[in-house]
């Protein structure tokens, strides 16, 4: 786990971010503690948040905590649909990818506007929201696919299914 | 355990916080630069390949350049002695106190994207500190603002959040320059992080002419900036909204969008500092 949140925070770091989206970046962070959510029990998937958003804070201007904050609430409304859902199905990272993308960006917007580190106008902070949702639900299938194939090298997917009582 | 996590995190006193942040970068850094510098010599690689035709006559161009350029050095450093000469006898001190850090841009945007950034690859290792100028040979792009041991961020001149005092170097005039943000229209851009918004220069008095063209400098307040870094040139002039001063848009002189080897600027304090007493 921790290698695919470093793995993705690197990647997440290189991408340059997209203009016409508010300079929203494809949240691989986000879709991967997704992943973890929609795919582990609450306990990993709240650590998978943790990691995932202290690392994006540290590798840029965000104060610690802020991001790691917003994906355990991500990861944590995600859980609880975690045995009603289809990890598999390209549908659902889609579907949570977009949701959370937007809400978390919303979410950390808040966090930043009330300790005066952002102030956008509405228009951008729309297009910024909407277009981490539109990259959000690109990334998730693919952050999805490659993490389940980790998972699968690795030798974890089985417990994962013993876990969830499918076998 | 994660609550807790959550909670320490969010309350951690500021220089623990950013040794947190620091060490963290420091992590990174060797593969971030490492990948880095892999892109770059793929892209040289590639420029290379698709620049064959043209590189013997690029290179006849660069030997006549070179000879053109070796005789202006010669009469700069007959100009330079002399200056020094002057100097001398007029009793003034070095001027230049400034000493140049050449970095590398590795990385462009922070994780989020709520800032203009870059990532350098030099930090506090090789005397960067927060709050320094990082200048291209073209003019100022912008200024230090977290920096670790082996890398640094930079938040660019087109971020809202920059603000540097600056001056119209014809006719002294003051003002304040904030950066104009990425429009979310305009001509398309490989480089995402391009600004296409001009940036503005704030609180100049109503009375004044503003040109266009007009040359735009750091005036040196503030202790960031030292005193007569290009910055860029006046687009437009006009009157704010509120009627109380004028308000110009500026063309920045350093290209942002392609940003690869920047230079950051330390010893400038000191140096401001004397030209304030002159």
């Amino acid at each position: 786990m921790a290698l695919a949140v470093a793995a993705a925070g690197f990647l997440q770091a290189m991408f340059p971010p997209v203009r016409i989206f508010g300079q929203a970046k494809a949240p691989l962070l986000l879709s991967l503690s997704l992943y973890y959510a929609l795919s582990r029990p609450a306990g990993v998937a709240m650590a998978a948040a943790f990691l995932a958003g202290f690392l994006q804070d540290a590798l840029s201007f965000v104060p610690l905590g802020y991001s790691a904050f917003c994906f355990a609430i991500v990861a944590a409304v995600a859980g609880r649909f975690r045995k009603t859902v289809l990890t598999e199905a390209v549908v659902t990272p889609v579907f949570f990818g977009a949701i959370a993308g937007a809400a978390a960006t919303l979410g950390l917007y808040v966090l930043l506007y009330r300790s005066d580190l952002a102030c956008w106008p509405a228009g951008r902070l729309l297009a910024k929201t909407a277009g981490a949702g539109i990259l959000g639900a690109a990334c998730a299938p693919a952050v999805f696919a490659l993490a389940g194939r980790l998972d699968r090298l690795v030798g974890l997917a089985r417990e994962v299914e013993e876990f969830d009582g499918l076998e | 355990m994660v609550v807790l996590g959550v909670v320490v995190l969010l309350n951690l006193p500021l220089p623990a916080s950013l040794r947190v942040k620091s060490e963290s970068r420091d992590g990174f850094a060797p593969f971030q630069n490492g990948l880095s510098l892999a892109v770059q010599r793929g892209r040289e690689w590639l420029a290379w390949v698709a620049e064959m035709k043209s590189r013997e006559a690029e290179r006849n161009r660069l030997r006549d350049q070179v000879a053109v350029l070796r005789d202006r050095i010669l009469a700069l450093e007959d100009a330079k002695r002399e200056n020094e000469q002057l100097r001398r006898q007029m009793g003034f001190g070095q001027r230049s106190a400034r000493r140049l850090i050449p970095c590398r841009a590795v990385f462009r945007g922070d994780t989020t994207g709520w800032w203009q950034t870059i990532r350098l690859n030099r930090g506090a290792a090789d005397g960067i500190r927060p709050e320094m100028p990082v200048i291209t040979a073209d003019g100022l792009i912008g200024k230090t603002r977290e920096v670790s041991d082996r890398a640094c961020e930079v938040l660019l001149l087109t971020d809202p959040n920059c603000r540097v005092s600056c001056r119209l170097s014809r006719t002294g005039t003051f003002g304040i320059l904030r950066g104009g943000g990425v429009a979310l229209s305009g001509r398309p851009q490989i480089e995402m992080l391009c600004s296409v918004r001009p940036a503005r220069l704030d609180y100049l008095p109503r009375e004044e002419e503003v040109r266009r063209g007009d040359e735009v400098v750091t005036s040196g307040l503030g202790g960031v900036f030292p005193d007569g870094l290009p910055v860029g040139c006046v687009v437009r002039g006009r009157i704010d909204p509120s009627g109380l001063y004028q308000r110009a848009d500026i063309a920045l002189a350093a290209d942002i969008s392609a940003l690869d080897h920047v230079f950051v600027v330390v010893g400038n304090h000191g140096a401001a500092a004397e030209r304030k007493g002159e």
